[in-house]
């Protein structure tokens, strides 16, 4: 036994974190952690990697009572943490970044040459798609991920902690971390992986444990579970992993886009989107769907194409542009470009409206109270208030703001980017169930997803993109197969 | 959870603390002399500071406030003494408005054009202003020839010394400019768009604001009020000076960050910054009254600076 916690309890101020997390993990396993946002999976393994203390529990390291103070205190121990969001420093080379803190000095000076060489060594024996010589700010996400598991091997950990590790990755790039991490399970090395990802849990799991509500509900052998009873556990009630659509009456075209282009990125894309549809664009990271919503929404410029939203033919330069002419647009990041962190629920579902609730520049105070408390309720967004910071929900109920901040605007045609990321299986149903609502009502809905369960079963129709180009259409309900072909192997009619 | 209620009054407490300290410590503080000279003292830097709080929220920030105080006070000083020269066309009774607006006006084109720099050049303000700093400055050298602008009507004097009813005009002046900018921050659009530039100017862009324009907009305001200050400054002096408010823009952002403004943007407050810069206006005047040294005024300055900045540090980690 590696790691064991027994009863560990956390609080901040008025608010449970976790009851009663339970967690036992053995040399040589990869060990899921599981659990909706909130569950207390991440203050959990704070805990462990020695960023926070418990109030209350015991943690055993390899069989003797441990308390860790501090994150050197864990990684002298042995346990380290590759974090969601790369604590590197992007202009130190890669080598750099990996003995950081712990640089081999001699008589204080760091030999440079040594630093090299032993990075290398450690790249190549892991096989890591890396070059030791490389800037960190030149790498992808993917690469930076890399970067950190390195550092936390060279420090000789023998309990690694992954937060989330594969949420902005490609396909390949997470195929290449499981790499790593099975060539880590056959050293000996203990794996903590949290994910929401749920269709990639199998390829990598051995054990799981379920937190729902700050408690531990459940641990076993993955292999004992079904994709239907975990999700059980997690939420606490029977949710299908798919989700049920209802068929809507198609209306006529709201948007219309006519051979848009913005050359490499973008090549003739034409697409319509009806009132009471879900279109659905599938694709590779890359392929350009973000760069489409961009485009659409003003942000890039475009080299030719048009635009017409029902029926007349808009010019569109920029977002107050495409806010006037009714568009929304959901980030895929909604922490860097949807939401004010630092601001109130409140004042965040206003600010694309404020024109509205105001006269010669003056807010009307009593509607303002009025829009933010009506959306507050109608998406049941979970806070003390709409004077609560947006940068302290956790990633369902921000994603819940930065679709309010639209349905206060009154917007009829929404652009969703990955409308589910980081954000747990109760939330996403929310989110599905309050994008079919607005097709009802008559809106226009394209959705940009890379999960493609989620594509097949919540779009009406979907188009598929690869390096620019559309390559084909698809039906709501095809398999996944038939995207992936579109996706990667079409060639582009272009 | 924000912080409690008394966290939040440690600012206004501190105050109070320093205002009955002095009252127990020095017989000469608590006399209507002196307080109304606190008053007059500390008016040039609060009103500056006003301006200066809207521009931190936005996340910007201007260095060039106080070459802006005295091309303002020049150019307005000069209004006057041109109207008084050509005598006849102009009396003394019209040219002093008339200076004044041609200083606030002054001030504000010079804010917009800090403002058109930062957002049309996407230059980091802090450079921007930096340059702007020395440009204003030997812009208002130049037009005086380096020479103090004289001879300007008596009545001027009422803007920075006079008093109604035993309050003194700048005060009021002060007064009704808190109110103002209060409003613009708590209740309209403008000052919406401000917290929401400074807290994520792109989540601002996407939600369709006119980012650029707004920030701009900001930026001429706290022009148009430093370039008040300016006209205040050169009544109190009787003259234009070109060398005016040099190195007031430290006190200016001193008094925003000590009243809770934070230089990353989305956090500022008119009654922080009015607090900031009395509890800055108190310690200098005590140091006098207590026959304190100058120099060890600064020091103590410079440490309730940087105690203000981490005791609200620490507030927020809580």
């Amino acid at each position: 036994m590696l790691l064991q916690l027994e009863g560990i309890q956390k609080r901040f101020g008025g608010v449970t974190a976790l009851r009663q997390g339970t967690l036992r993990v053995n040399s040589g396993e990869v060990h899921l952690l599981m659990g909706e946002n909130g569950a207390g999976k991440s203050t959990l393994m704070k805990i462990v990697a020695g960023m926070q203390t418990a109030d209350e529990g015991r943690l055993l390291w390899r069989g003797q009572p441990a308390t860790f103070r501090s994150p050197r205190d864990a990684a002298e121990a042995g346990i380290s943490m590759v974090h969601q969001e790369s604590l590197l420093a992007p202009h130190l080379t890669v080598a750099e970044n990996i003995f950081l803190g712990r640089e081999p000095s001699h008589y204080g000076f760091v030999p440079r040459q040594r630093l090299m060489q032993e990075a290398r060594h450690l790249i190549e024996q892991y096989g890591f798609p890396l070059r030791a010589d490389m800037q960190v700010r030149e790498l992808s996400p993917a690469g930076k991920q890399m970067v950190e598991i390195c550092r936390a091997i060279r420090h000789g950990s023998s309990l690694l902690i992954f937060d989330e590790p594969t949420s902005s990755l490609s396909e390949s790039e997470t195929k290449e971390v499981f790499r790593i991490v099975a060539q880590l399970k056959t050293r000996g090395v203990g794996v903590i992986y949290i994910t929401h990802r749920l269709e990639e849990l199998r390829t990598i799991g051995d054990q799981v444990t379920v937190l729902r509500d700050g408690e531990t509900v459940h641990t076993s052998a993955l292999a004992e579970l079904s994709m239907n009873q975990l999700i059980k556990h997690m939420v606490g009630r029977e949710v299908s992993a798919v989700y049920q659509r209802s068929p809507i009456a198609r209306g006529k075209v709201r948007l219309k886009v006519t051979g848009l282009s913005r050359p490499p990125l973008l090549k003739g894309i034409g697409l319509e989107v009806h009132a009471g549809e879900i279109l659905g664009i599938g694709g590779l990271i890359g392929a350009g769907r973000t760069e489409l919503c961009r485009a659409i929404f003003g942000i890039d410029a475009i080299a030719a194409g048009s635009i017409e939203v029902d029926g007349v033919p808009k010019r569109i330069g920029s977002p107050r542009e495409a806010v006037a002419a009714g568009l929304a647009y959901i980030t895929e990041d909604r922490q860097k470009t949807g939401l004010a962190l630092g601001l109130p629920i409140g004042q965040n579902i206003t600010l694309a409206s404020l024109d509205r609730i105001s006269q010669y520049g003056l807010l009307r105070q009593a509607e303002e109270r009025a829009v933010e408390t009506k959306f507050m309720h109608r998406l049941r967004v979970k806070a003390a208030g709409p004077k609560q910071l947006v940068g302290r929900l956790s990633g369902g109920n921000q994603q819940k703001i930065a679709i309010a901040k639209w349905l206060a605007r009154d917007a009829g045609i929404f652009l969703f980017d990955e409308p589910t990321r980081g954000i747990d299986v109760g939330a996403k149903a929310e989110v599905f169930a309050l994008m079919e609502e607005l097709a009802r009502q008559g809106a226009a809905i394209l959705m940009v997803s890379s999960e493609l369960p989620e594509l097949i079963s919540v779009a009406d129709r979907i188009l598929v993109m690869k390096q620019g180009c559309l390559t084909g259409e698809l039906p709501g309900g095809c398999t996944q197969e038939q995207i992936m072909h579109l996706a990667a192997f079409k060639e582009s009619v272009h | 959870m924000r912080s409690s209620l008394w966290q939040r009054l440690l600012p206004f407490l501190t105050l109070i603390a320093l205002f009955v300290g002095l009252i127990i410590a020095t017989p000469n503080f608590f006399t209507s002399t002196n307080l109304s000279s606190v008053v007059r003292q500390t008016a040039v830097i609060n009103i500056m500071a006003l301006g200066m709080t809207m521009v931190i929220i936005t996340g910007g920030i201007d260095l060039s406030v106080g070459s802006i105080l005295a091309l303002a006070g020049c150019l307005g000083t000069m209004t006057m003494t041109s109207g008084t020269m050509t005598s006849g066309t102009m009396t003394s009774g019209y040219s002093v408005p008339a200076g004044i607006a041609v200083g606030i006006v002054v001030g504000c084109l010079a804010g917009l054009l800090n403002g058109a720099l930062t957002t049309r050049l996407r230059i980091n303000p802090f450079i921007v202003t930096l340059g702007t700093l020395l440009i204003i400055r030997g812009f208002a050298l130049i037009l005086t020839n380096g020479m103090p602008v004289q001879n300007v009507p008596k009545g001027f004097s009422f803007l920075g010394e006079g008093s109604v009813a035993g309050v003194p005009f700048v005060l009021l002046i002060l007064l009704a400019v808190a109110a103002v900018v209060h409003v613009i921050l708590e209740h309209t659009k403008l000052g919406r768009y401000a917290f929401a530039i400074g807290s994520n100017p792109d989540a601002a862009f996407y939600a369709g604001i006119p980012v650029k324009f707004h920030t701009t907009v900001i930026y001429g305001i706290c022009g148009m009020l430093t370039g008040l200050a300016g006209m205040i400054e050169s009544s109190r002096l009787m003259t234009g000076q070109p060398t005016a408010g040099q190195g007031y823009e430290l006190p200016a952002i001193a008094a925003v960050v000590i009243g809770g403004g934070s230089l990353r943007g989305g956090e500022g407050s008119v009654v922080g910054t009015l607090i900031g810069a009395f509890i800055m206006g108190l310690l200098s005047n005590g140091c006098d009254l207590l026959g304190i040294q100058p120099f060890v005024q600064q020091a103590t300055i410079g440490a309730v600076i940087i105690l203000a900045v981490s005791v609200d540090e620490l507030r927020k980690r809580i």
